[in-house]
């Protein structure tokens, strides 16, 4: 719609004064939160994952954004709760143990809210069984797993295993990212899907979570 | 080597190297065999084109792979890539080698020389004859002779006496004895004592350098490198544990890789100088901890998950035999030692010739390696860290990248209405090295090509007024950004950096300025506190004070405070070697440092994702 082109740009160029200003003036003016969300923040981050992919965005130009797109959920997130607003599906997102990077699951939180969903993150260096009991604790639809270093690759087996052992396997989507992964490692540790980038891990989550 | 297999006998031209081999063993693998080093840069998938060899004789089919980046004209020439191609038939081979390459490494004397006094030496012992009737035992005759010299042996060199009834009368009982310490490592017949040649090496991720040092003289009289065959497992550390815990025999596989590598280098050495590689009897081995933990064939396994913990940290001396290092049988590899987690000898070795620890003020000093090594401090404490910077320094990584060698464009000036670049033996272009991606990104964001962010803008973004000439070499791309056109090679193709190649360059630099920033804190002091910069890294040509800037490695500071130090591992890897002093000294700052793990600082992210973005 014509009139949220100035807070998408705002979400795209990340001006988060300007996005928490235009989203309040919306609620003033009576727009359901849920428009807002869809017409302007939502559309506002899928041009931000564009430029991410197509090399026009790097990190710093997409984690501004993402303190802009944070500002404007901020103001909603009260108002789509009141209004019994279901997010698209809950995520759990965490980086495995034995690894301490989070910029790339940050990444990922930050396209997956900006898509809608409601993100919990566990942190970084999160062990199988918390993963599994975050995931119970929150009754999340899907788990995302991140990973950068080759090596602490194998506790995303474990955690894989860690929810077929706990029985809660069949309940939740297990998704995998990070630098050294793979759609054919995926595969072979049983995750449910693979995305190679913060931008793609939407799509992913969408087909995952089946909308 | 699988004996069962059918051999066939392949020549390698022009080092007129000829070796058997089993049925199906890749050209590149012969070719390592018989120490004649290619470059790759890929996983040894055949997607880098960086191995190209010309089989003139007994070439297979070519590989999907291959049929994808070489040219039809290069394949109906026998141009392939020597990591695809395997050996079926009897083959003759053309390799441009590292030997024919030419090397560039910086070797000016940018400090003070150590003075020559190594822990390796030799002395010349005339021993009477025995006479019917003595009671006189050669070896025990020989440390008698030595004691009145005044040179006391601990120990018996059991391999020495095997031949040594032999080697005393050789000579009319005149010899010259080998000794490291009080270690007696060899005894040559006749008067020797003029000859005696000792090896550095620095062992990095992606690229290998060596340095043949005369012992007499104090002189370098050869410098060789070559890329780490290892890299084609992964280009980083973390890659490297990664195969090396979850292959079985994986490090005895990259510990022959390495070992094969430093003898192809030293028989590149020893060739060059026109020495006998017996005549070298120490080497002295400057790595990051998984380098050196690979080199010495100790299993690294722990480095590869918090909290990476190494196994040792030396000083080490081994028997150069027990490494398998050819060099002469009696002598000695050592290992210089460790500082803590991923910062190793090579920054131990860098710290040597600095004096860091002697300084009344601040010093800092980046070696901007593959595995990004950083240390500040003064006398009163002195603090390292390390962060994953990867390849790109370089070349690897790069579209076009390359080592810094002959063909490799080194330096780039951008303005006065164009782009004029250097290249290493100033032929044509063949890629571009470190020195020239940094001069080419900085030229770049001068120019206004590039912005802050990183982004190669579109002609039409640029000001108006902006010369045309800065336009026409920017190349506009429906996807994945702009390509910005550096030469052209002819056959419409060019040399290009892309938006891609930006991106890791801002990730290698972004680890080693968040490094920078870590340590500022840590100290609680400014950038301009601190009173000179020294950055060392295997670029090829130096990088200017200024590109330091604009790439914004280090907060705001005066150029002036910058100095290039070129190899530096490298060079304290031979002062090291040549002198005892200086191998106690890094022995006592290995002990003196304090370490500091940067990924595990609160704000580090953050702290990383801002430094992306370009200074200027």
């Amino acid at each position: 719609m014509e009139k949220y082109v100035e807070l998408q740009e705002s979400i795209i160029s990340g001006k988060k004064d300007k996005v928490g200003e235009l989203t309040q003036r919306f609620l003033d003016d009576g727009r359901p939160a849920k428009e807002i969300l869809d017409e302007g923040l939502i559309p506002g981050m899928a041009v931000v994952g564009r430029k991410f992919q197509e090399g026009e965005y790097f990190i710093p130009e997409m984690l501004l954004s993402a303190r802009a797109l944070n500002v404007g959920l901020d103001l909603l997130k009260p108002l789509l709760e009141a209004s019994d607003v279901k997010p698209v599906a809950k995520v759990l997102v965490g980086t495995v143990k034995g690894d301490i990077h989070d910029i790339g699951k940050n990444l990922v939180s930050i396209m997956l809210r900006g898509g809608g969903f409601e993100v919990i993150d566990a942190g970084v260096d999160v062990s199988p069984d918390t993963f599994v009991q975050m995931a119970k604790e929150s009754s999340v639809d899907i788990v995302g797993l991140s990973a950068l270093l080759t090596t602490t690759m194998p506790s995303m087996q474990e955690t894989v295993e860690a929810f077929k052992s706990d029985g809660s396997r069949d309940k939740i989507k297990i998704m995998i990212g990070g630098a050294p992964v793979t759609t054919e490692y995926a595969e072979k540790i049983g995750a449910d899907g693979y995305a190679q980038n913060a931008s793609l891990a939407i799509e992913m989550a969408r087909n995952l979570a089946g909308v | 080597m699988d004996s069962d297999k059918k051999q066939h006998q392949v020549e390698f031209i022009p080092a007129h190297k000829t070796g058997y081999f089993g049925e199906g063993i890749t050209v590149r693998d012969a070719a390592l065999e018989l120490g004649i080093l290619i470059d790759s840069d890929c996983a040894g998938i055949g997607s880098c084109a960086k191995c190209k060899v010309e089989i003139k004789k007994g070439a297979n089919a070519p590989t999907p792979a291959e049929q994808q980046v070489l040219t039809a004209q290069e394949l109906r020439k026998g141009v392939r890539l020597a990591c695809q191609s395997t050996i079926v038939a009897d083959s003759l081979c053309a390799v441009q080698t590292a030997s024919q390459l030419g090397e560039q490494i910086l070797t000016d004397g940018l400090f003070g020389d150590v003075e020559l006094k190594p822990d390796i030496r030799k002395a010349l012992v005339k021993i009477p004859a025995s006479q019917l009737g003595e009671k006189y035992f050669d070896f025990e005759k020989l440390l008698e002779c030595l004691k009145h010299q005044g040179i006391t042996i601990s120990g018996y060199n059991f391999q020495i006496t095997r031949d040594l009834a032999r080697v005393l009368r050789a000579n009319g009982h005149t010899v010259t004895v080998v000794l490291e310490q009080q270690r007696l490592l060899a005894v040559e017949p006749g008067d020797t004592t003029l000859i005696l040649y000792g090896v550095a090496v620095d062992i990095g991720t992606t690229t290998v350098a060596a340095k043949l040092v005369d012992l007499m003289s104090g002189g370098v009289v050869a410098v060789n490198s070559a890329a780490n065959p290892q890299a084609a497992h992964g280009s980083d550390v973390v890659s490297r544990l990664q195969y090396v815990i979850q292959h079985p025999g994986g490090l005895k596989r990259f510990n022959q890789l390495i070992v094969k590598l430093i003898n192809g280098l030293i028989s590149n050495l020893s060739d060059e100088a026109g020495i006998d590689r017996e005549q070298i009897y120490k080497v002295v081995l400057a790595g990051n901890t998984v380098m050196s933990h690979i080199a010495l064939n100790i299993d690294p396994r722990c480095l590869g998950h918090k909290p990476y913990t190494p196994v040792f940290q030396g000083p080490v001396t081994l028997e150069a035999q027990s490494l398998e290092i050819k060099i002469h049988p009696g002598g000695v590899v050592y290992s210089i030692p460790n500082l803590a987690c991923f910062v190793g000898g090579d920054i131990t070795a860098v710290l040597t010739i600095l004096d860091l620890d002697k300084q009344s003020k601040y010093q800092l000093a980046i070696d901007m390696g593959t595995n990004g090594e950083m240390v500040l401090g003064s006398k009163d404490r002195l603090l390292c860290c390390s962060s994953p910077a990867g390849p790109a320094w370089e070349g690897a990584c790069i579209t076009w990248g390359m080592r810094a060698t002959r063909g490799a464009i080194e330096r780039v000036e951008i303005g006065n209405g164009g782009l004029l670049f250097r290249t290493i033996g100033d032929c044509d272009p063949t890629g571009i090295c470190g020195s020239g991606l940094i001069d080419i990104v900085c030229g770049f964001l001068r120019a206004g090509a590039i912005d802050k962010s990183g982004r190669i803008l579109d002609p039409s973004q640029l000001p108006t007024g902006k010369a045309q000439w800065v336009k026409d070499l920017i190349v506009q791309k429906e996807k994945k950004g702009n390509d910005l056109r550096i030469a052209d090679i002819g056959d419409n193709n060019s040399i290009f950096v892309s938006q891609n190649d930006i991106r890791e360059i801002q990730l290698a630099k972004a680890a080693i300025a968040s490094g920078v920033n870590v340590l500022l804190e840590e100290f609680a002091i400014a950038a301009d506190e601190v009173a000179t910069v020294y950055v060392a890294g295997a670029f090829g040509n130096h990088i200017l004070a200024r590109d330091v800037l604009d790439l914004g490695l280090i907060p705001d500071i005066s150029p002036e405070k910058i100095k290039f130090i070129g190899n530096a591992a490298l060079t304290g890897a031979e002062a090291i070697l040549k002198s005892r002093d200086a191998r106690e000294r890094a022995e006592q700052i290995s002990q003196k440092i304090e370490y500091i793990d940067i990924a595990g600082q609160p704000d580090f992210q953050e702290n990383f994702v801002d430094a992306m973005h370009f200074a200027n």
